[in-house]
């Protein structure tokens, strides 16, 4: 293993430095009073996790906490829950029924705000039409929309009705929403016409369009018109149109096992559908939200959409479980300007506010005066994830955006000393929700700025080494010794692979320190993690084989803004604007190559051969001669 | 910031320093809107000082209008139906002891309005009060509260909180404030209580 562009990581990551935020000064918890409750929890993370499956309500209980073998193995074997009444219907009757759930904001400038109550009487008018639709448990639904008040209603009366849905990030294109739909074969796709970007209209139905014609789909499709009146086609039907009447329905009785939701997780030769169940999902979800520091009267704002797990876990699932009150944002961060982000903060009263390392890496060259013209001080906490956060990028959030204007225990707002914890979590797709990272409403120790803090109790976090130790301590491949509540239901054979002897490896390298601050330096099997966002090389090649017949290779490169990039190797005739074009429209713009190059055949093979996990240490041509 | 906000079909958006404008189906309903009463279908008035309501721009106004002790109804207690929008009339004065001189709002001068429209939205718009008694002694579930928090003439942050703390509104406005600063001493202190939303 080339292990120069982990070492790169690693010296952007790691200072030898532990940082108490004057907020947390009385919360911050002994390292060993944290090791304590950790290896507690590891030590039987079966008893561990039953006792927080017992903070959902449950129709019966399971006989047994954990059957089978992983990776195929059933949490909570025989207990049943209504998911639905686990996330929305417990609020009923209790104060948080009339407050706030979701404020929606439009790139144009509007908003709009349900309550509970509203949320739940919306919600049903859609899962009684899903349902008089004949849409029965277990069937799929698709959800491609930026988010909006309606998106994520339609996936709240698909968990009513036992119906998996699977949200699709706006920023694919029309080949790998095809693609996603012929896996799940859906009774109903839901979309909206478009949404604004930077003023432009983004034309979100012709896209479904293109997709619903590539995969030769019959089923329904809703529309929500979200900037006009579009006219349909046979087939679609409009939103208002579709839930017009005003029935309610029953909440389905799952088993724990039953699939909630699914997505299409980025491996090195595709993108595979993975799927997540009721029960161990809830279970996982529900306590990992309220330890990062969701509580029901905060005001919270994620950055990440559903259609990526933390979208899915921690912009609808945990934080409603919990009953806060959730900010959409469906518009960019520089529209009308670069303070997009923090005007929303200080407009809407936001005090959690969780986005990614890509996001503040962009917003960091913008300039300090972007976020010091406004006041953020109801920020409690700053939750970052989805990527490696470099320690110069943690100082810039801790100080800039964290400290505030109103002193707050040993806060000074004149030197930007900081005030808030600003904490980076490691997450992936097939865990389900956090793993690692310091938490606000638990075991928080002091931050190592770089680090995604420490592994959260019930996650047993240890090093797998070169030579195949392993260890809780030094470099090597992130693995979990033991499973977890979330594990995925269905997966594809990749995943299966990344089980072997009773563990399973992330595919993740990284370093725990002796302390047990764990750094995570970037992916082991060639995925790219660009922007924040999970990419398949393999999908890119794959499209390209299908447009143009294309012979190409598309290595990650390390990218000082995107963490690594889609670097794109060919051979053959074609121009590098007609690739861009044809990535840009068939897998989407998140995967836009950063270089393209064009290769004899041999030399393309030659690379090939040394191998598709081959990371780049920068893009650029000189990067790729020297390896 | 956003310059409007939807809850339940109905729209609200800022209307200069202290007023808004309400939008329930067709029809626009104009609190203090100062001069701005073009498409009103109707204009409540919680008393005639400029920035809320002048006759100097309502004497062409055509469509309904609500102005305390001028129209029937419009005085603490009185009830008003427009179509199926209910208004009840609240007090809204100045506490005498709060102020060494005469106070600004003297009691019997102005009103505040709670707006109830259908689907159990109940919108508050306060008026140039300070926190008084009677408010505590309101007993009508708000949605949406509109309160003063410029302090002077009306509530501080403070005394706005109190209303919050009483009422529990889901969603406050807060208006009639010069600076910025008030919105977020307002802000920080009321924000766990309601969710706190500025309106351009």
């Amino acid at each position: 293993m080339n292990e120069q562009p982990y070492k790169i990581v690693f010296e952007k990551l790691y200072r030898d430095e532990k940082i108490v935020p004057p907020s947390m000064k009385w919360k911050t918890v002994k390292f060993e009073e944290y090791k304590a409750i950790y290896e507690e929890s590891v030590k039987d993370v079966f008893s561990f996790w039953q006792r927080e499956a017992r903070n959902l309500t449950w129709c019966s209980t399971w006989s047994k906490v954990y059957d089978g073998s992983s990776p195929r193995a059933t949490w909570f074997k025989g207990g049943k829950l209504s998911a639905y009444y686990n996330v929305i219907g417990k609020h009923r009757e209790t104060w948080i029924w009339s407050k706030a759930a979701l404020i929606w904001e439009g790139e144009e400038g509007v908003a709009r705000a349900v309550t509970y109550g509203e949320l739940d009487a919306l919600v049903d008018k859609i899962a009684y039409s899903m349902k008089n639709n004949g849409l029965k448990p277990g069937e799929w639904i698709i959800i491609y929309s930026s988010p909006t008040i309606e998106s994520i209603a339609t996936m709240l009366a698909a968990v009513k009705l036992g119906v998996p849905f699977e949200p699709v990030f706006t920023g694919f294109g029309f080949w790998e929403l095809a693609r996603r739909i012929k896996h799940r074969e859906p009774k109903l796709v839901f979309t909206s016409d478009g949404f604004y970007r930077r003023g432009r209209i983004i034309d979100v139905l012709n896209t479904l369009r293109k997709a619903v014609e590539q995969a030769n789909y019959r089923g329904q499709v809703v529309v929500y018109s979200r900037i006009g009146a579009p006219s349909l086609r046979e087939n679609e039907v409009l939103f208002d149109d579709f839930t017009s009447t005003n029935e309610s329905t029953e909440e389905y009785v799952a088993n724990s096992e039953h699939p909630l939701f699914g997505l299409h997780s980025g491996y090195r030769d595709d993108y595979e559908p993975i799927t997540h169940s009721t029960g161990g999902f809830l279970v996982q979800v529900y306590s990992t939200s309220r330890w990062v520091g969701i509580r029901p009267r905060d005001t919270y704002f994620c950055t990440v959409w559903p259609g990526w797990i933390t979208g899915v876990s921690y912009l609808v699932f945990g934080p409603l479980m919990i009953g806060s009150t959730v900010l959409l944002y469906d518009g960019g961060p520089d529209y009308p300007s670069w303070d997009r982000w923090w005007s929303l903060i200080e407009d809407y009263a936001v005090t959690l506010f969780l986005t990614t390392g890509g996001a503040l890496r962009l917003l960091s060259r913008k300039g300090d005066e972007n976020v010091r013209r406004h006041n953020m001080d109801t920020l409690k906490a700053i939750i970052v994830t989805a990527e490696p956060l470099e320690a110069d990028i943690w100082w810039w959030t801790y100080r800039v955006v964290g400290t505030g204007y109103t002193s707050f225990i040993e806060s000074i707002p004149s030197q930007l000393s900081g005030r808030i914890p600003v904490v980076n979590m490691y997450i992936q797709s097939e865990v389900g929700t956090f793993i690692s990272g310091n938490l606000v409403n638990y075991t928080f120790t002091p931050i190592a700025p770089g680090s995604s803090g420490t592994p959260i109790p019930g996650f047993h976090v240890m090093i797998l080494s070169e030579k195949g130790e392993i260890g809780n301590e030094g470099f090597g491949e992130i693995i979990l010794l033991k499973p977890w509540p979330a594990m995925p239901i269905e997966y594809p054979p990749e995943y299966a692979e990344k089980w072997k002897d009773n563990y399973y490896r992330t595919g993740d390298y990284g370093y725990l320190s002796r302390e047990g601050y764990l750094y995570v330096l970037g992916r082991t099997d060639g995925v790219l993690k660009t922007s924040g966002y999970r990419l398949s090389p393999g999908a890119i090649e794959k499209a390209l084989r299908q447009a143009l017949g294309l012979n190409t290779l598309v290595l990650p490169c390390l990218d000082d803004l995107k963490f690594t990039s889609p670097l794109l190797l060919y051979s053959g005739g074609s121009g590098e604007s007609e690739i861009r074009e044809l990535v840009r429209k068939y897998v989407g713009a998140i995967s836009e190559p950063s270089l393209i190059v064009n290769l004899d055949q041999s030399l393309l093979e030659e690379y090939r051969s040394k191998g598709a996990n081959l990371i780049l240490p920068s893009c650029s041509k000189e990067a790729l001669r020297n390896n | 910031m956003p310059r409007e906000l939807s809850l339940r079909g109905i729209t609200i958006s800022r209307v200069g320093l202290v007023g808004v404008k309400i939008q329930h189906g067709d029809k626009t309903y104009c609190i203090d809107p100062g001069s701005e009463i073009e498409k009103c279908y109707i204009v409540l008035c919680t008393h005639m000082h400029v920035k809320h309501c002048s006759y100097e721009y309502l004497s062409s106004f055509k469509g309904e209008l609500l102005v305390p002790s001028t129209h029937a109804g419009v005085e603490p207690g009185g009830i008003i139906q427009l179509g199926d929008t209910n208004i009840l009339v609240v007090p809204a004065y100045s506490k005498p002891e709060l102020y060494f001189e005469a106070p600004p709002h003297p009691k019997g001068c102005c009103v505040g309005y709670i707006l109830r429209f259908p689907n159990n939205l109940n919108i508050y718009y306060m008026g140039d009060t300070s926190f008084i008694e009677e408010i505590l002694r309101i007993n009508e579930k708000i949605t949406i509260l509109i309160p003063p928090i410029g302090g002077g003439y009306v509530m501080t942050p403070e005394e706005a909180l109190e209303v919050v703390k009483s009422l529990r509104p889901a969603i406050t406005i807060p208006v009639h404030y010069d600076k910025v600063e008030q919105y977020y001493r307002f802000r920080d202190i009321a924000q766990p209580y309601t969710q706190v939303i500025k309106l351009s």
